[in-house]
C-alpha cells in the first residue's frame, strides 16, 4: 500500500466505524480525513463523530466534513465538489468503506480516478451482524450516474447480481429491470453464518431460474471475487445490456468498480435503504485491505462497435 | 428424464420463445382490433395482464415466425414492438443538467434513437417479405434527411442500424461525461429521426399502403420527460402513417401532459383497453379466456384435453356442494313459493349454497379442498399470470412425482394436487407480506409494510366472519370505501397503494347504489383466502368500509360488522 495521505470515510453510528478509523489512522498517520456526513443520521452519528474530532484533534489530523443528504444529486455534486479540490489530485487515498454506501464508493472512485489519486480501501468487518434485519424500506433500484454504461439498441437486459443476506432485494431488481438473463453470484465460504443466510436464491427465484445463471464469488478472496465475476459475465458482454449490482459483502462493490472501469458498457445500479436496524453490527473483525485497481485488463471492452463501423 | 417443458411457463412473455406465444397467444379476447387500427391506444393492465404478449403477437417480427401473412391479417399494420424498460431509458444523467431545456432533448434523442431503431430491426426481419434492399430510393432519402452517409457496401437497412447504433455510443459516452453542450446540435428529435424515417419507407412501392404501429410496451418505465414527449405525438393528427399503441401497468397515475402543458383526453387523443377483467365466472369474457389459455398451453404438449378434464373438480367438494344446492332450493320454496319468484329462488339457491357448505364443515376438519378449473380463474383473480402461476405448480408437482416413462403423459392434476398447491402458494403468499414486503416494494417502510399485512388479516378475519354467519351476502371478498375524508385519504391511500404495487390488491369499477353512478372498489387478490378457508368464488357484492375502519384495520383493530354494509351488484351489469 501507499503511504495514505488522505483518508475519506462517511460517518457511522456502528462500533467498528470508530475503531476501523483509529485502526486506520494508527496504521497509517494520515493529514487529513475527510468526512461525510448524511443528514438523516447526523444525531445517531454524533457521538461516534465527538470522539473521532478530539482522537484527530490531539493528533494534529486536519478533519474535514462535509454535510449533505441522501439525494443522488446531492451526493453527487458534494463529492464532485468535495474532490475537485486540487490538494487532492494526485494524492495517495485511504477509502475507508466499511460504512459508505455504495454509489458514494463508486462515484468517489470515478472523481478520485479523474484527478489520478492513488487509491487504497479497507473495509472493517464487523464482529457480527444483527441476527433481526440488517436493512429495510427499498427505494426504486436505479442506474449511478456516470456509470450507467453504454447500452446496445435493441440489445436485451442482463442483470449480473453479487447476491448477499438479503434476497428480497435481488428479487426486487429482477422484477424492476425484468432481465432476459440473470447472473447470480453466490457468496461463497461460512463467513456470518453465510450458509444460513445466504441460502440457494435460485430457488427463491421461483420460475425465473430459467433465467438464471450461477455462480460462486468469493468477495473476501485474494481479488474480492473480481475474476469469477469477470469469467461469469464475460460471455455475455456482447449480446446483452449487462447491468451489475452489489447486494453482498461491500467488498464486492469494489469488483464491480473495477469490471465497469474495463468494461465501460456495463452499468452500475443501486437500490437504497431508508432504513437501517440502529443494532446493524456489533464489535469489529479483520480488515481487508487492498490497493484499487482501475485498468488492469486488456480491454476487449465495447469490440462489437468499432469491428461493426 | 425427459426434457422438463412447463406449458404454464408465467416469466414476462419478452423471454418467452416466438413459437410459443404465437401458439398461446388468443388473438379474439385480446383487443387485436384495437391494435390493428389506425387509433391510438392505451393497454391498461397491472403486471401479468397480458399487456407485453399482446403488443409482441401483433408485431412483425413475431407475425413472420408466425408465417402469418399481411393478408391474413387483412391488413397492411406493420408493428414495431418497442421497449421501454431497457437500460438505455433508465439512464438519469439528465437530473445533473441545470439547464431545463437539456433534460426534455436528451431524453427525446434517446428515446427515437430506441424507436427508430426497432423500427429497422424489425423491417430487417421481414425484409425478404417486402424486398426493402430493392429499394435505392431509402437508401437515398435517408442519406439526405440524415446528412451523412451510410455506410457503403452493406444494405440499407443494415447500414441504418449501424448508423443509430453508432449515434447511440456516440451520445451515451457525451452523456457519461456530462458533455451537454453536443446535444445541442446532435440530438434528434420525433420530428428530425422517427417520422422523417416513416414517410421514406412508405414512399417505397412495397410499403407505400402500409401504417406503422408503434407499441411501447412498460411506457410508465419512460422518464417525466419522454413521457410528455409520447403525449405529444399522441396529439398529432394525422395518423395516416403511424399510431402509438402504448401499455402501461397503472393509468389512473399516468400524467397525460404534453410538453406544451396542455393535456390528452381519452376518446379524442386515444382509447383505453383495459386488460384485467372484474369477472371470472365460467360464462365470463375471462373465464372463456381462461379455458382457452389452459387448453392452448396443454396443445404445445401435444394434449387435446379440455381444461374442465386436466383440472378437474374435488368429487367430494362437489357431492356436498349437491347436498347444500338442494337444501338451499327447498329454502327458496318455502321462502318464495309463488310462481313469479322465480328470480328470487335461483338468487336465494346462488347466494346461500357455497355459504352453507362452509357455515356447515365440521370445524375440526381440514382446510376445504380449493380444485377444479374454475378454482384456479377465480383464484387468479382476473389476472394471466395469477391464472399461470399455481398451474405452473401444479404441473411441476405431478411431473415431479411421475416416473420417467411416464412424465410425457400427465393427462390431469388430481384434485388433492391442486388443493395442495394452492393452499402452499396462499401460506407463501401471506409469509411474503409479513416478512418481505418493505424489502421486495420500493419506497415501503416497516411500518407500512405492518400496516399492510394487519389490514389484510382484518380483512380474512371480517370476510371469514361474513361468511360463517347469516349475513345477506356472505361470500363478498370485495370492497368499497365510504366516509372519506382528507385525513383519511392522506393515511389510508399510501398503505392501499403499496398493497397495489405488491399486487395484493386490485381496482375495479362497479355499479354504485346511487342509481346510475359508478364507484371504485377494491378487490384483494384471492390467492390470499384459501389458507383462510374462505370461499374464493365470491359473489357479486362488496362490503362497504368505512375509511376510518380501514385505517384503523392496518393498525390492528378488528372491523365491526355493524360498521359494514352491502353494495350488490347485479351478474350482468357492472
Amino acid at each position: 500500500m501507499n503511504k495514505v495521505e488522505v483518508v475519506v470515510a462517511v460517518a457511522g453510528w456502528e462500533e467498528r466505524f470508530l475503531k476501523g478509523l483509529e485502526h486506520d489512522i494508527a496504521a497509517h498517520q494520515p493529514e487529513t480525513v475527510i468526512l461525510l456526513i448524511f443528514e438523516e443520521y447526523v444525531e445517531l452519528t454524533r457521538k461516534n463523530r465527538d470522539a473521532l474530532t478530539d482522537q484527530l484533534t490531539n493528533k494534529g489530523i486536519t478533519i474535514e466534513e462535509a454535510t449533505l443528504r441522501r439525494e443522488p444529486k446531492e451526493v453527487w455534486n458534494t463529492l464532485r465538489l468535495t474532490f475537485s479540490d486540487a490538494r487532492i489530485a494526485g494524492k495517495n487515498i485511504l477509502l475507508d468503506v466499511s460504512t459508505m454506501p455504495r454509489e458514494v464508493i463508486w462515484w468517489s472512485l470515478k472523481f478520485l480516478q479523474a484527478i489520478e489519486c492513488n487509491v487504497d480501501f479497507v473495509y472493517h468487518r464487523p464482529g457480527s451482524y444483527s441476527p433481526d434485519w440488517l436493512t429495510r424500506d427499498t427505494g426504486e433500484p436505479r442506474l449511478v450516474y456516470q456509470c450507467s454504461g453504454i447500452s446496445r439498441l435493441g440489445q436485451p437486459t442482463g442483470l449480473l447480481l453479487l447476491s448477499g443476506f438479503d434476497l428480497d432485494r435481488a428479487r426486487r431488481m429482477i422484477q424492476y429491470f425484468e432481465p432476459s438473463l440473470i447472473l447470480l453470484g453466490i457468496q461463497t465460504g461460512h463467513q456470518f453464518d453465510n450458509q444460513v443466510k445466504n441460502i440457494d436464491p435460485s430457488k427463491s427465484l421461483g420460475a425465473r431460474t430459467s433465467l438464471a445463471k450461477t455462480f460462486d464469488v468469493d468477495a473476501f478472496g485474494p481479488d474480492w471475487g473480481f475474476q469469477s465475476t469477470l469469467d461469469a459475465v464475460h460471455p455475455h458482454l456482447k449480446s446483452h445490456n449487462i447491468i451489475a449490482a452489489s447486494l453482498g459483502p461491500k467488498v464486492s462493490a469494489l469488483s464491480l468498480f473495477r469490471l465497469h472501469s474495463n468494461y465501460p458498457e456495463i452499468a452500475l445500479s443501486y437500490a437504497p435503504s431508508r432504513q437501517f436496524n440502529p443494532e446493524y453490527s456489533k464489535g469489529i473483525g479483520a480488515p481487508i485491505e487492498g490497493t484499487v485497481l482501475f485498468w488492469e485488463v486488456a480491454s476487449d471492452s465495447l469490440g462489437y462497435f468499432p469491428s461493426t463501423y | 428424464m425427459n426434457k422438463y417443458q412447463n406449458p404454464f411457463e408465467y416469466e414476462q412473455a419478452t423471454t418467452l420463445p416466438r413459437d410459443f406465444v404465437n401458439q398461446v397467444f388468443i388473438e379474439d379476447h385480446s383487443f387485436t382490433r384495437f391494435i390493428q387500427s389506425t387509433r391510438n391506444v392505451f393497454l391498461s393492465g397491472e403486471r401479468g395482464s397480458g399487456k407485453s404478449m399482446t403488443l409482441l403477437y401483433n408485431s412483425l417480427t413475431f407475425r413472420e415466425s408466425k408465417k402469418r401473412t399481411p393478408v391474413e391479417d387483412g391488413t397492411d399494420y406493420l408493428g414495431i414492438y418497442i421497449a421501454c424498460n431497457t437500460a438505455l431509458t433508465h439512464k438519469r444523467e439528465w437530473e445533473l443538467f441545470e439547464d431545463k431545456d437539456f433534460p426534455q432533448i436528451v431524453s427525446e434523442h434517446f428515446m427515437v434513437l430506441a424507436i427508430a431503431h426497432a423500427i429497422i430491426q424489425e423491417l430487417t426481419a421481414v425484409s425478404s417479405t417486402y424486398n426493402l434492399e430493392a429499394a435505392s430510393e431509402l437508401r437515398e432519402d435517408m442519406e439526405y434527411i440524415l446528412g451523412q452517409e451510410l455506410k457503403a457496401g452493406v444494405p440499407t437497412l443494415k447500414a441504418l442500424l449501424l448508423f443509430l447504433e453508432r449515434e447511440s455510443y456516440r451520445s451515451q459516452i457525451a452523456l457519461n461525461a456530462l458533455k451537454h453542450q453536443e446535444f445541442r446540435t446532435t440530438a434528434f428529435t420525433f420530428s428530425s429521426l422517427v417520422h422523417p424515417l416513416l414517410l421514406a419507407l412508405r414512399r417505397t412501392e412495397q410499403l407505400k399502403k402500409s401504417h406503422f404501429l408503434l407499441l411501447l410496451d412498460d411506457a410508465h418505465d419512460l422518464n417525466p420527460f419522454q413521457k410528455r414527449t409520447l403525449n405529444s405525438w399522441l396529439a398529432y393528427r394525422d395518423r395516416s402513417a403511424f399510431s402509438l399503441k402504448v401499455a402501461v401497468a397503472d393509468l389512473q397515475s399516468y400524467d397525460f401532459r404534453t410538453i406544451s402543458g396542455g393535456s390528452i383526453l381519452e376518446g379524442h387523443d386515444f382509447l383505453v383497453v383495459d386488460l384485467q377483467k372484474p369477472f371470472q365466472s365460467p360464462s365470463s369474457d375471462f373465464g372463456k379466456m381462461a379455458r382457452e389459455v389452459i387448453e392452448r398451453r396443454l396443445k404445445v404438449l401435444g394434449l387435446n384435453v379440455s381444461a374442465t378434464d386436466f383440472f378437474p373438480p374435488s368429487q367430494e367438494f362437489e357431492k356436498d356442494l349437491a347436498l347444500y344446492r338442494e337444501s338451499a332450493q327447498r329454502e327458496a320454496e318455502a321462502l318464495y313459493p309463488d310462481s313469479d319468484d322465480a328470480k328470487k329462488r335461483r338468487d336465494y339457491v346462488y347466494k346461500y349454497t357455497r355459504s352453507k357448505y362452509f357455515q356447515n364443515r365440521n370445524p375440526k376438519s381440514n382446510l376445504p379442498p380449493y380444485a377444479g378449473i374454475d378454482t384456479i380463474t377465480h383464484l387468479s383473480t382476473g389476472v394471466i399470470r395469477n391464472l399461470l402461476m399455481p398451474c405452473y405448480w401444479m404441473y411441476d408437482a405431478v411431473f415431479s412425482e411421475t416416473s420417467a416413462s411416464e412424465q410425457n403423459g400427465i393427462k390431469q392434476i388430481p384434485a388433492d394436487i391442486q388443493s395442495k398447491v394452492i393452499l402452499d402458494r396462499s401460506t407463501r403468499l401471506w409469509d411474503w407480506v409479513e416478512h418481505s414486503l418493505a424489502s421486495a416494494i420500493d419506497n415501503c417502510t416497516l411500518e407500512d409494510a405492518k400496516r399492510v399485512y394487519r389490514l389484510f388479516d382484518q380483512l380474512g378475519v371480517l370476510f371469514r366472519d361474513r361468511l360463517m354467519k347469516d349475513t345477506s351476502e356472505p361470500r363478498a371478498i370485495a370492497f368499497s370505501i365510504s366516509g372519506w375524508s382528507d385525513e383519511f385519504e392522506n393515511l389510508l391511500t399510501p398503505v392501499l397503494n403499496i398493497a397495489r404495487r405488491a399486487q395484493l390488491l386490485y381496482l375495479r369499477s362497479g355499479p354504485a347504489k346511487d342509481e346510475g353512478r359508478r364507484e371504485t372498489y377494491y378487490v384483494p387478490n384471492r390467492l390470499l383466502w384459501p389458507i383462510r378457508g374462505l370461499d374464493i368464488v365470491g359473489q357479486h357484492a362488496r362490503v362497504s368500509l368505512r375509511a376510518k375502519d380501514l385505517w384503523a384495520a392496518s393498525n390492528g383493530t378488528p372491523f365491526r360488522s355493524e360498521g359494514t354494509s352491502i353494495t350488490q351488484g347485479g351478474l350482468f351489469n357492472e
